[in-house]
């Protein structure tokens, strides 16, 4: 039985005297794609950010496929790609410099990374414009480079922070596959959105954090409490939305 | 437009620059250089005019160096912050947002000379202010209306004139260039102000026991500057008095309206192309490195060739450097050996703080990858390094071998010239990444200031004081002779140990500072 693509526990982070997340824990099994829900200032980014690698966590423990990130960090980073909210590019450089820069940082061999990077570059539509530099590239352009970055190397956990942000109907759908693929070959993803109906169709699970804490976790028929007409709107503005009653 | 409320939420957004949340913030530090520029100034012409007063020297004497100090602040806006409000009327960020409100193009411009407001009146109140203040200590007779109207002047016509001046050019240019456009003419006010430093400072103050004379050699500035016009309504009296200010505020009245006039016939076009970003498809190989360190090197030369405002900008600063000490030849006579030596720790220092500083920011938000990617700070620092130790060794080697077949060295005394180079580009460099790592600014706008305000200060002393030490040592250990190959070699291991030091700080840095990806 491989290792769950994710284990959080007890994870808390401060900045100052605001406590953004606290005593977060989570799982993410492979092949599951899980939805991380949540109002404004709930606290999604830092948790994806402090999984990633990107914050310190002040208490908690993150195994990314078993590897400890504080303990093992390097091992737990080859084992996750991550899409942040606003992409991480070198704007004077090509999406395919880019991409063969990021293939050398994985240490992944050069044809397999090659192979793959044309690949995922075809089906988001983004290999005619590959080869420009990405200074000029539109948000969803900018956004399909991201996420080729993360899969690239093919990890066991995919975080994704909003990544439908300017994308174009038909790329949400090539990226939705994508995930579905990640998590049939027995990946995890972990993705944070406001989308509620892409949430619902999309993920296996969800997890909805209110003031930096967990305040439900399950699948959708569990949320729904077995009341069918129920939607996940309905559960989300009980549970994770902002105190508002219209 | 609800100008109350534009304005109020001006002033809080200042506000919140210099301090927020009880805490100081980056906008506190020009404050503070204006505040120092501002004692310094104000001290050193109190100073001056009391002892022009005590000398009873003429009175015309007082009045040119005031005239030249409002001359120098008119300079400094026209040339060095200028394009503080070029950028923020074409490529600042919140742009989009503004453009797509009900705003004409005199307000925005308005909203935008308002905004870089603290940054474009520094030289008015740190350098004009003070001086003229000290004037009016020491001899009286300014009135406050005319000097309030002197410094309108001083503000208004080169920001008015230089708008009127620029705009047109950057309809010309390229509208996805505009920044880069706008970092050259950064890089030109840099060199324009270190040509007048280097050349005028050390001739000015070698000449300090001959004030008299220095004074008496102080030309009239010309009579059609701006500056000149506001020198003399500052200290007019009588009957012309009212005319020389007035004539003042109509030259600065002028300056707005030939702006705003040039703003509302240009302003939305450049802005509109400058929005359009445009990218270029290129050609280089896109296959995975062999290696890291190659990936890397591929990478930063990438980077650096790409942007050749940076390249621009970092080859005029390390000429400008290793011409130094030829300026200040003429006033300390120096040997052919100590010349080349301090020409090649000059240039080494200088590296450090334009090369080995900026190539972590360089990064911009993506330096994130060293915590993201499995590389880790640690290594990501090293393989950084290693591309600035090629740009800094080529250029450490090729001026080296200039410098020493311009003063005919050989031999030893090649290998001593070389060594200090190398022991001063060791240490500097490693100093500089640290900079770089803890001070840098992933939203630089400037390639001149990829530093935040206080980590250009901390990289500028840093350079001073490593140029002074190194300089000093060598100085101290042999004036003319070549130093012995054990003591050369002590030299080079002492710096490396220094540069290790720095390095595994750098990576410490790089591995925890969350304000890179947060």
């Amino acid at each position: 039985m491989p290792a769950a693509p994710l284990v959080v526990e007890s994870l808390a982070r401060r900045f100052g005297r605001v406590e953004a997340v606290a005593d977060v824990s989570l799982e993410v099994r492979p092949g599951e794609i899980v939805g991380f829900l949540g109002a404004n200032g709930a606290g999604k980014t830092t948790t994806l950010r402090c999984i990633a690698g990107l914050l310190s966590p002040h208490h908690g423990r993150i195994l990314v496929a078993g590897a400890d990130l504080e303990r093992e960090p390097r091992v737990a980073k080859t084992r996750l790609g991550f899409v942040p909210d606003r992409p991480l590019l070198y704007e004077k450089l090509s999406a395919r410099e880019f991409l063969a820069f990021v293939a050398a940082l994985y240490d992944l061999p050069a044809d397999a990374a090659e192979r793959r990077a044309e690949s995922l570059l075809a089906r988001l539509e983004l290999a005619q414009h590959a080869s420009r530099t990405i200074e000029g590239y539109s948000l969803g352009m900018r956004q399909k480079t991201s996420v080729v970055a993360a899969l690239l190397h093919s990890p066991p956990l995919v975080l994704l922070d909003e990544p439908l942000n300017g994308l174009d109907p038909p790329s949400a759908r090539v990226l939705k596959n994508l995930l579905r693929e990640h998590a049939a070959a027995g990946g995890g993803v972990l993705v944070s959105t406001h989308l509620l109906d892409v949430a619902e169709r999309l993920c296996d699970r969800v997890v909805i954090l209110r003031a930096g804490r967990v305040v439900a976790e399950g699948t959708l028929e569990a949320l729904r409490g077995g009341d069918a007409g129920r939607s996940l709107e309905d559960v989300f503005l009980e549970l994770g939305g902002p105190d508002v009653t219209a | 437009m609800n100008l109350a409320v534009v304005a109020r939420t001006g002033w809080r957004l200042a506000s919140r620059e210099v301090w927020f949340a009880g805490r100081p913030r980056r906008g506190l530090m020009p404050l503070l250089l204006t505040l120092v520029t501002m004692l310094a100034f104000g001290g050193g012409s109190l100073a001056l005019f009391a002892a022009i007063a005590r000398a009873h020297a003429p009175f015309e004497w007082s009045q040119r160096v005031l005239a030249w100090a409002f001359t120098l602040a008119f300079v400094m806006l026209a040339l060095g912050d200028l394009q503080t409000a070029l950028y923020a009327l074409v490529a600042e960020p919140n742009l989009e947002r503004l453009r797509a409100a009900p705003l004409t193009p005199r307000q925005l411009l308005g909203m935008k000379l308002f905004e870089t407001l603290p940054r474009t009146l520094s030289p008015v109140f740190g350098v004009a202010l003070p001086v003229a203040l000290a004037y009016a200590w020491a001899y009286g007779g300014v009135r406050p209306l005319a000097l309030v109207a002197a410094l309108f002047t001083l503000w208004a016509v080169p920001l008015g004139l230089g708008l009127v001046l620029a705009l047109p050019l950057l309809r010309l240019a390229p509208a996805a260039r505009v920044r880069e456009s706008l970092a050259v003419f950064a890089t030109f006010a840099f060199v324009a102000g270190w040509l007048v430093n280097a050349f005028w400072m050390p001739r000015l103050l070698s000449d300090g026991v001959l004030l008299a004379a220095g004074l008496r050699a102080l030309p009239a500035p010309p009579d059609w500057l701006p500056a000149t016009w506001a020198a003399r309504a500052a200290i007019a009296s009588g009957p012309g008095a009212l005319a020389a200010a007035g004539s003042c505020v109509l030259a600065a009245i002028a300056a707005l309206a030939l702006a705003m006039a040039a703003a509302t016939q240009l302003l939305a076009g450049i802005q509109a192309r400058a929005a359009a970003a445009s990218s270029r498809t290129v050609r280089a190989s896109a296959r995975r490195a062999r290696t890291l360190a190659v990936a890397f090197l591929r990478r930063d030369a990438a980077l650096v060739a790409r942007d050749w405002p940076i390249l621009l900008d970092t080859l005029a600063s390390v000429a400008l450097w290793s011409l130094l000490p030829l300026a200040v030849l003429p006033v300390a006579p120096l040997s052919r050996l100590e010349i080349a030596r301090d020409m090649l720790i000059a240039l080494s220092v200088s590296l450090g703080h334009d090369v080995a500083a900026r190539a972590l920011p360089l990064e911009r938000a993506s330096l994130a990858w060293a915590r993201l990617s499995p590389v880790g700070g640690a290594r990501w620092v090293r393989l950084r390094m290693s591309g600035v130790c090629i740009v800094s060794g080529t250029l450490l080697l090729v001026a080296g071998t200039l410098v020493c077949a311009v003063f005919g060295l050989r031999g030893h005394a090649l290998v001593d010239v070389l060594s200090f180079g190398i022991a001063a580009v060791t240490s500097a460099t490693g100093t500089g990444l640290l900079v770089g790592a803890a001070l840098g600014d992933p939203a630089w706008i400037n390639p001149r200031a990829m530093l935040g305000m206080g980590g250009r200060n901390v990289s500028i002393w840093g350079l001073l004081v490593q140029a002074g030490v190194w300089i000093a040592v060598s100085h101290r250990l042999s004036a003319a002779e070549p130093l012995p190959p054990w003591a050369l070699l002590s030299l080079v291991a002492a710096s490396v140990m220094f540069a290790l030091f720095m390095l595994a700080f750098a990576a410490h840095v790089v591995e925890h500072r969350e304000s890179i990806t947060a």
